[in-house]
């Protein structure tokens, strides 16, 4: 029973849901054995956004909204890879070589601001998110890009989606792969990408700054007291998140095979947001084992969820639906929870 | 009193001056963007006028339903999504039972109503469980409703819910993606159409009823200094439109750009409507109601120990909000005379909020005048911003880029600013 309300209904409701949906195709003949390619493949590519909500809740930021900022800034070292026409392994990490220094400083402008508005934090850095994927969207017309490989061919700017098949798509989920007869394939470079970075993060979180870190974040009074600067951690939480959602946004590309630019990344963070909660986290509790299983059962489940409801019926998209309620029925579930001054 | 006027005393024109571009530094930057973007957009006077027209009376209805909350301390209601969606599903309704122009229109006043009122009803108390953060669980609350809304319209019509003929998709599921409001004596424009006169006899009229009002005023008050030359000037710019719309419609001296005014027509009842819900909404905030929303809106604790119910109080701003927003969308869609069924509702909230926050309005404060200065300027940035980015930069699109920029900039800082101000307030005490 104590168990039964730690999970919360929402998410025993996801979790029944989750599991009849893979009885479901299992019992009405669908390829399952590709059905969990693509949920392994999906998993591995939205992870480390995900991760990227935990130093934001750790460092008392709460859910961090503006991820958008991070996603930009990955999107940027994409977009100049390809101008530089890196490819392969190399285009990969030349995206993250640019994304993580803009990163670390937008993050930094955007953690200062924060400093300023405490207290309504979610709700300025949605809108915050929102502003810098628009002010990119002029950006992406103006800025001196000349590779042919994005522009459009004729009239100004970048193409709506650049392909990455020439350049480093695909480059983690191909490394290691592993492919079995049915048709089952491990992408064991993604995982091990994604895993890597966990760890990283876990060794991180367990050195002294890391402890200080979560320490400020549960109780600033307290560590206030015992002499840490507050403000200075919230700054590095936010830094952190933000580096986080850039990485993660290179390693989507890259498995995605395209880049979408525009209006595409608004509305990012939110997936992000949900998986966390799902796996178990709050507004002001986070760990890595939520990480995980909050991105298994949420995208495990969108994945899925389309093929199972097109064997019953033709037409829609429902796997969107269904996001769209899971992923806002979650969010408001845990401000809900949070409620109270 | 007298102290009043001795403190009063050393601050200079020029510091008043400082200060009022301080406080409305927000609207006064629309105002110079605005101006900037006519010039560079080159629009045809009368095209400008027709749609600003066209866009303020279809528009401020939704504006106006955000200022209830407001007045209660709930902030901006970004949930008016779901009075919209209220109104839809009685549009929808309407439309598939063909009832035809007016009554049609009229039915989906009425059926809108109780749905809105009971899903604001559960809005309200959502959000009396999510105190302090109302803006963000309203917005949420919006996307999770659309979420619903999709699943009832996209596949529960035509299979759970009965439903035929030419609404539903080819596959039998689901309905259309656009509904046309205009054919076979829809509901499209009923409302407009009632009275639809040149707007420029309208400006004859509000012209004359200016310079008259303040010469009146003058007649009685005898004011001095300022306040007099204030009033001279509202007569005077009350003579210049009556004059310049004198010659708009019945003279031919102007130049062809302006001679074309002359078709700009003015849906006179629609607002009429709008107007009469504006003043509606300055009645009901002076009533004994209109005092509890005031008061459970500056400080919950003084509200709750005078014996307010402040949960029941706010589940009602936000039952009204919803309902005026359901009534605000049957107008603007109406006017559009075409339903997008999954589209039309989306941009509601952040449009209404960023208009209203450019009118000078903050998530604790919003009066009247900032919704109707709002939506004047916002759309004004809307109407012209495309062609000012095709003339400036060569490409429409950088001009619609910029503007949702703007909404969703305006936003931000909006809310970004009042959250520093009260964290300083707090500090403070």
């Amino acid at each position: 029973m104590n168990a039964i309300k730690r999970l919360g209904l929402p998410r025993i409701i996801i979790i029944i849901f989750f599991m009849s949906l893979w009885v479901v195709a299992g019992v009405n003949g669908l390829h399952v054995p590709g059905l969990m390619k693509d949920s392994l493949v999906r998993i591995g590519m939205n992870v480390v956004m995900v991760l990227a909500m935990v130093p934001a809740i750790r460092s008392g930021i709460g859910l961090n909204f503006a991820l958008p900022i991070g996603i930009i800034c990955g999107i940027l070292g994409g977009v100049m890879a390809i101008e530089f026409e890196m490819v392969g392994l190399w285009g990969f990490i030349y995206a993250m070589i640019i994304a993580i220094p803009i990163s670390v400083a937008f993050g930094w402008i955007y953690g200062v601001m924060l400093n300023k508005i405490k207290g309504s934090e979610m709700l300025v850095s949605t809108y915050v998110g929102f502003s810098i994927v628009s002010l990119f969207c002029i950006a992406w017309i103006v800025l001196p890009f000349a590779s042919d490989e994005m522009r459009w061919p004729i009239g100004e700017g970048l193409r709506t989606v650049v392909s990455l098949e020439s350049t480093f798509g695909g480059i983690l989920n191909k490394f290691w792969a592993v492919e079995f007869s049915n048709g089952f394939v491990i992408p064991t470079g993604l995982l091990l990408f994604g895993a890597f970075i966990c760890f990283v993060y876990y060794v991180f979180s367990n050195t002294r700054v890391g402890i200080a870190m979560k320490t400020v974040g549960d109780n600033p009074k307290f560590a206030a007291a015992t002499g840490l600067n507050v403000d200075r951690y919230r700054i590095l939480g936010t830094i952190l998140s933000t580096v986080l959602g850039a990485i993660g946004m290179v390693v989507y590309a890259q498995s995605f095979g395209y880049i979408q630019l525009y209006t595409a990344p608004l509305m990012m963070a939110f997936p992000a947001v949900a998986a966390i909660l799902i796996g178990g986290a709050t507004a002001k509790k986070a760990n890595i084992s939520f990480v995980i299983i909050g991105t298994i059962l949420f995208q495990g489940l969108l994945t899925i969820s389309l093929p199972v409801a097109s064997s019953f019926f033709d037409g829609g998209n429902i796997s969107e639906v269904i996001r769209m309620i899971v992923q806002n029925g979650i969010i408001l579930y845990a401000l809900a929870q949070g409620g109270g001054e | 009193m007298t102290e009043q006027v001795i403190e009063k005393k050393p601050q200079t024109n020029s510091k008043k001056v400082l200060r009022f571009m301080i406080d409305n530094s927000v609207t006064l930057l629309f105002v110079v963007i605005c101006i900037f973007g006519i010039i560079a957009s080159k629009e045809q006077p009368f095209i400008l006028v027709s749609m600003l027209l066209e866009r303020m009376t279809r528009n401020t209805f939704l504006v106006l339903a955000l200022l209830i909350p407001v007045v209660a301390g709930m902030g901006l209601n970004f949930s008016i999504t779901i009075g919209a969606m209220a109104a839809q599903i009685a549009i929808i309704t309407v439309a598939y039972l063909k009832i035809p122009s007016v009554g049609g229109l009229a039915l989906a006043f009425v059926i809108s109503t109780p749905i809105a009122l009971i899903l604001g009803k559960y809005i309200g108390k959502l959000l009396n469980r999510t105190r302090g953060q109302e803006m963000i669980a309203s917005m949420i609350t919006g996307f999770f409703a659309d979420g619903i809304y999709q699943m009832i319209f996209l596949f529960m019509c035509g299979t759970i819910i009965p439903m035929t003929g030419s609404f539903i998709l080819s596959s039998g599921m689901g309905l259309r993606n656009t509904i046309d409001l205009m054919k076979d004596n829809g509901i499209g424009k009923s409302l407009d159409n009632i009275v639809s006169i040149p707007f420029f006899n309208v400006t004859i009229v509000a012209g004359l009823v200016i310079v008259a009002y303040y010469i009146w005023k003058m007649k009685k008050e005898r004011p001095e200094g300022f306040k007099k030359n204030k009033m001279i000037a509202y007569v005077g710019i009350g003579v210049l439109l009556t004059v310049f719309s004198i010659l708009v419609m019945y003279t031919k001296v102007l130049p062809h750009k302006y001679a074309l005014l002359k078709t700009v027509n003015m849906s006179v009842f629609t607002a009429i409507v709008v107007g009469g819900f504006a003043v509606f909404n300055v009645i009901l905030l002076n009533t004994k109601l209109g005092q509890t929303l005031k008061t459970v809106g500056q400080d919950k604790h003084i509200a709750e120990v005078s014996g307010i119910k402040v949960n029941k109080i706010r589940e009602l701003a936000i039952m009204l909000s919803t309902v005026f927003a359901a009534w605000g969308q049957i107008i603007f869609i109406q006017n559009l005379g075409i339903l997008n069924t999954y589209g039309s509702h989306k941009q509601i909230a952040l449009f209404a909020v960023a208009a209203l926050l450019i009118g000078g309005a903050s998530v604790s404060k919003a009066t009247i005048g900032q919704a109707f200065l709002g939506v004047l300027l916002f759309h004004t940035l809307f109407i012209v911003s495309p062609k000012a980015g095709l003339n400036l930069f060569g490409d429409a699109q950088l001009g619609e880029y910029f503007r949702t920029f703007v909404a969703y900039g305006v936003i931000g800082v909006s809310l970004g600013l009042h959250a520093w101000k009260t964290l300083i307030m707090k500090k403070n005490e």
